[in-house]
């Protein structure tokens, strides 16, 4: 009887063991073994960037827009062209003091922030193309309250202030050097002109500062996770006015990828302070005309026509 | 790439002597029974693994597609428009479908699919891609595919796991902007030789729907490949180093 018992379980067994071994062939996919062992590693990716000849020319305005007020129908508190070469892969921020003097089509000479209050963002962008004789592709528009939520969205700029600024009106409280900035403080380093030797100029510098800053971050961030792509859109998305639509975003977003700090040239539009109509105003050099030519070409001004930063020049 | 030689094979666990028989004397009869039992049960194994070819498929080298879908784990909504993630968290998971659907269709055709990387072609694979990603994709198919040249050497694919997470951008009504995929995929890969090599992919695909299909318009994909076998046999992935 003990024989057949065994005999019965040694043929369960092995029909176990027969049924394994032609359900999993030895060495088959599955099968309990060693674990495997890395034999190569490689990469790849792909950012849809822009890849035309033509340059893009966008305008960002800030807006002067207290919380609850109209954020199209204030002043502008700060205005910068940017031109993008895409083939390149380089571009320029090109700042516009606020108080400067200018042509303001159908509305006379006024400062360039007034332009705004006469006409909105498309006001804005025909004073400045009627300035600079550049076509202006897209305008973007954001408010004290926008940027600085903008900024929070991003979990702050990383900054590199480049001189100590304390100014109780904007609120700036800075030592130099790298600091990442909430919102807060990024809008009163943008915002601060009394800690600048070159004032209006300066502080248009810094805002330019900002948008490198910004530059910078994206594509740390994008480089470690390309999905953070999608935080800094909505971030934008949310806190912006502008003629892009959601898929120009995205593209100028992977645009924005594929250009390193390096190569963009963040400049001020040279001039002098005088007084119009018993207004202090910024008289714009005639000089600048060389900057607009050059950067109507490509996106880009040459070093040999970029204007020294206005630290530099007081 | 760096290759790494394989260590730690069944042959060297078998090659010390662990695995000794058993002194143990057996009746004849039971013996007898037993081998009759195990061959009956082998012939019944391999007759239930040819009928059963949707559980272990390619193992005669056939041509059948593993069933292959990617487990959905989290799926985030980001709005472009202030008011919160969880107001849009059907929104994501419908994103997330769409998105395990396009990509599921996509590794079938780059890894699991016998008559792609027998002939390491995959027409197939960048149908599901858009123009300039297309070109580049086919540029990287050492990297996004099994490649052109490894599955020559092949016997079968089998995949192993497949886990998928989704971020999708969603304007203010809740549509779906661009959808990104982000997978950890793993199949394993028996040779001809008898090597057995598993093939790793992890990455990221950015979606956007273009004339009403969903395509993948960027991608960052890392290839990891691991073998139990030293790879002297078998090619490796050779995309640009990161």
């Amino acid at each position: 009887m003990r024989r057949v018992a065994a005999a019965v379980a040694l043929g369960l067994l092995a029909w176990l063991a027969g049924t394994a071994v032609g359900a999993v062939p030895v060495g088959a996919p599955g099968a309990a073994a060693a674990p495997f062992l890395q034999v190569g590693r490689a990469h790849a990716d792909f950012t849809p960037t822009l890849d035309g000849d033509r340059p893009i020319f966008l305008l960002f305005i800030g807006s002067d827009a207290r919380p609850g007020q109209a954020v199209e129908g204030e002043r502008a508190d700060s205005i910068h062209l940017v031109g993008i070469n895409p083939a390149k892969g380089k571009a320029s921020i090109l700042g516009f003091p606020r108080d400067s003097w200018v042509e303001i089509p159908g509305h006379g000479t006024d400062k360039i922030n007034a332009a705004m209050v006469y006409g909105g963002p498309d006001t804005v962008v025909a004073t400045v193309e009627a300035l600079t004789g550049i076509t202006i592709d897209y305008w973007v528009l954001t408010s004290f309250d926008g940027f600085q939520a903008m900024v929070n969205d991003v979990g702050g700029l990383v900054v590199d202030v480049p001189f100590p600024m304390q100014d109780p009106f904007s609120g700036s409280d800075f030592e130099p050097g790298r600091q990442r900035l909430d919102g807060r403080q990024a809008l009163a380093f943008a915002r601060d002109r009394h800690s600048l030797l070159s004032g209006d100029f300066g502080r248009s510098e810094n805002q330019g500062r900002l948008f490198l800053a910004a530059l910078t971050q994206f594509r740390r961030e994008f480089a470690r996770d390309p999905s953070r792509l999608l935080t800094w859109v909505a971030a934008g998305m949310r806190h912006v006015h502008t003629d892009l639509g959601a898929g120009e975003i995205l593209d100028l977003a992977f645009t924005a990828a594929g250009i390193p700090p390096a190569g963009v040239r963040n400049m001020v539009v040279p001039g002098t302070t005088a007084m119009e109509g018993g207004q202090s105003v910024v008289l714009l050099s005639g000089g600048a005309a060389v900057i607009y030519r050059d950067m109507a070409k490509d996106g880009l001004v040459s070093p040999r026509n970029a204007p020294p930063s206005p630290e530099e020049r007081v | 790439m760096t290759d790494v030689p394989g260590r730690g094979t069944l042959s060297g666990v078998l090659s010390t002597g662990r695995h000794r028989p058993s002194e143990r004397r057996i009746p004849a009869a039971a013996l007898a029974v037993g081998v009759a039992a195990a061959i009956v049960a082998a012939a019944v194994g391999i007759l239930v693994l040819r009928d059963g070819a949707s559980v272990l498929p390619g193992v005669d080298g056939g041509d059948e597609v593993p069933s292959f879908e990617f487990a959905v784990g989290r799926a985030t909504a980001i709005p472009t428009t202030e008011g919160g993630r969880q107001r849009f968290r059907p929104q994501a998971r419908a994103a997330a479908r769409t998105a395990a659907h396009v990509l599921s269709d996509l590794y079938a055709a780059a890894f699991l699919d016998p008559a792609n990387w027998r002939a390491g072609r995959y027409d197939s694979a960048w149908e599901l891609f858009d123009g300039a990603a297309q070109e580049a994709a086919r540029r990287d198919a050492d990297v996004l595919t099994v490649g052109p040249s490894l599955g020559a050497g092949l016997e079968r694919i089998e995949p192993r796991r497949g886990r998928l997470s989704v971020k999708v951008l969603v304007d203010e009504h809740g549509r779906p902007l661009t959808i990104v995929g982000i997978v950890r995929f793993s199949a394993t890969a028996e040779g001809k030789d008898g090597t057995v090599r598993e093939l790793v992919s992890a990455g990221q695909y950015f979606l956007r729907r273009i004339d009403g299909a969903w395509r993948v318009y960027s991608y960052d994909v890392v290839r990891e490949d691991g073998a139990r076998e030293a790879a002297t046999a078998t090619a490796t992935p050779t995309g640009s180093e990161p």
